[in-house]
């Protein structure tokens, strides 16, 4: 009889010491403590229309500024024709001749494929290094912001079956010097054909 | 005067640490709440903690406090923590019963670090990360970081294009608990993985030593003769695989690093390296020292967490690096005609 007693007053102990506790569901802590799970593409695409506005508002006239040492990056506007779309590796891109421009390096806008500039990131004001934990993630953020140039900016477009070259085009972007410093590389944050 | 650090004087730093460490850490962090700068230990020795100088990328982290150090009047002491946590912590508390003003240090881990530059903040001595970041802000007075992700990702891009975008392909990783190796590697991939016709038939770990690379590249040439790129998580590494490659008579191998040593400067002017990614290690220590002494006498970094960028080193722009340092020709060129 004292065994059963006991029993029960353990079992009512567990009972009153669970009531009030909440379960939380796995994937869900965020919720509760506050830290949720780094998502480049999240943030990317919630920044998104402030990166365009801030690059489009600072953009500087794209040939004057290509043709002189413009640093790590610069924001940069202008016309030009399309004097191909290389498509002959998986990165895809336009090459641009513009008016003015005087300088030695092949000036491209790439529309897909690899890209590893970080012209938008390092140009935009939106978030900086500090924010982030680590360099990872503040590469991650970097290689998202261009991702959403392809998908906002250069999907639209479909040049795989419009073909651009020969054409106009005016743009709005990031640029930067391509890896081994032989090229300028745009990455568009807006762009049209004629 | 560089000075090693001797056992003796840690065994005994370490009890005196951990009979001052409670006040000063009181002291410390009253300090810190209200916002006021890390007094330092107390005298005029800066602490240089960094993985092995074996590795002439961290003797040069060495090298440069202690020449920058001397310069600014203070007392250089090195010690390297062979990337092992419990030793650096050891070290840090050397440094703390010493009564470092400030300590240098290029850190044995993102995580692992925390609690030695924590116990150096709670002993109110600034701690300057240089080269790798720790996951926690707010207890570095500054973290110059180089910017790993960007370098391997850069040297990547121009090392796919030397393979003409397709073949097979070896690699060698550095340690793999450090946080720099899965940095370059997924950014490696990053990159590469974008081309179908790149082919990883390989990965080993070769632990950042040179004479491992050997062996492993050694190894990979013979169980995958077809394969045309080794791509290495570090320099030293890479100078392995080159001299495994030549021994093979393998001169056909694409090969890139990270780093920018004299050693892979040479492979690249001898058109056996492709590229390597120059962490600008000189400058980044440079600085790290001069913002230790502007802390010290009263102005902090304006920036916790300072990116410094990574260069692609490859056979067109090589004879402008030695030693770590990077001369841009451009802006000598600049210089001299402001000059004139």
């Amino acid at each position: 009889m004292k065994k059963m007693t006991s029993l029960i007053a353990a079992a009512t102990a567990a009972a009153l010491l669970l009531t009030g506790c909440t379960v939380v569901k796995i994937g869900e802590e965020g919720k509760y403590t506050g830290e949720t799970e780094f998502s480049a593409d999240a943030q990317s695409s919630s920044d998104w229309s402030k990166v365009v506005e801030e690059i489009k508002s600072n953009a500087a006239e794209a040939a004057g500024t290509l043709s002189s040492d413009f640093g790590k990056a610069a924001a940069v506007t202008g016309e030009a024709d399309v004097a191909e779309y290389n498509t002959s590796s998986p990165k895809h891109y336009l090459v641009l001749t513009m008016d003015g421009y005087t300088g030695d390096k092949e000036v491209r806008l790439q529309i897909e494929g690899p890209n590893t500039s970080t012209a938008l990131r390092d140009l935009q004001t939106v978030r900086e290094f500090k924010d982030f934990t680590n360099q990872t993630e503040w590469s991650e953020y970097a290689k998202s912001l261009n991702n959403q140039a392809v998908t906002n900016i250069c999907d639209p477009l479909d040049l795989d079956n419009n073909d651009p070259a020969g054409k106009k085009v005016t743009f709005t972007g990031g640029a930067s010097l391509s890896a081994a410093k032989d090229a300028i590389i745009i990455v568009p944050v807006e762009l049209t054909i004629e | 005067m560089k000075k090693q650090i001797f056992t003796g004087l840690l065994a005994a730093a370490m009890v005196t640490a951990s009979i001052a460490g409670p006040a000063m850490a009181e002291n410390a962090t009253e300090g810190a709440a209200s916002g006021e700068l890390l007094p330092g230990g107390g005298n005029k020795i800066i602490y240089c903690i960094t993985p092995d100088t074996s590795n002439p990328y961290f003797a040069t982290v060495q090298n440069i406090a202690v020449q920058e150090g001397e310069k600014l009047g203070y007392e250089v002491k090195t010690a390297s923590h062979s990337d092992d946590a419990s030793k650096q912590l050891e070290l840090f508390e050397a440094a703390i019963a010493d009564g470092a003003a400030a300590i240098i240090c290029d850190n044995a881990g993102a995580d692992a670090s925390v609690e030695a530059v924590q116990k150096a903040y709670d002993a109110g001595i600034p701690t300057f990360l240089v080269d790798r970041e720790i996951n926690q802000s707010g207890i570095a007075a500054a973290q110059l970081v180089a910017d790993n992700a960007q370098g391997a990702a850069a040297i990547a891009e121009v090392w796919v294009e030397a393979m003409n975008y397709e073949g097979k392909y070896a690699e060698l990783l550095g340690l793999e608990s450090d946080t720099n190796c899965q940095v370059r590697s997924e950014n490696f991939h990053s990159v590469i993985d974008e081309y179908p016709d790149l082919e990883m038939v390989a990965q080993q770990s070769a632990n950042w030593d040179q004479t491992e690379a050997y062996e492993k590249a050694e190894s990979i040439l013979q169980s995958n003769p077809e394969i045309t790129g080794i791509i290495c998580g570090n320099d030293t590494m890479a100078c392995g695989a080159v001299q495994a490659c030549l021994d093979a008579g393998r001169d056909d191998i694409k090969i890139i690093g990270v780093d920018g040593s004299d050693d892979a400067a040479k492979y690249i002017k001898e058109g056996h390296m492709v590229g390597t990614a120059l962490q600008q290690i000189a400058l980044i220590t440079k600085t790290a020292v001069d913002e230790a002494d502007a802390y010290l006498n009263g102005t902090a970094p304006e920036e916790e967490k300072q990116l410094i960028p990574c260069i692609a080193i490859t056979a067109d722009n090589v004879d402008n690096l030695s030693a770590f340092v990077y001369t841009d020709p451009a802006a000598e060129g600049a210089t001299e005609a402001s000059a004139k």
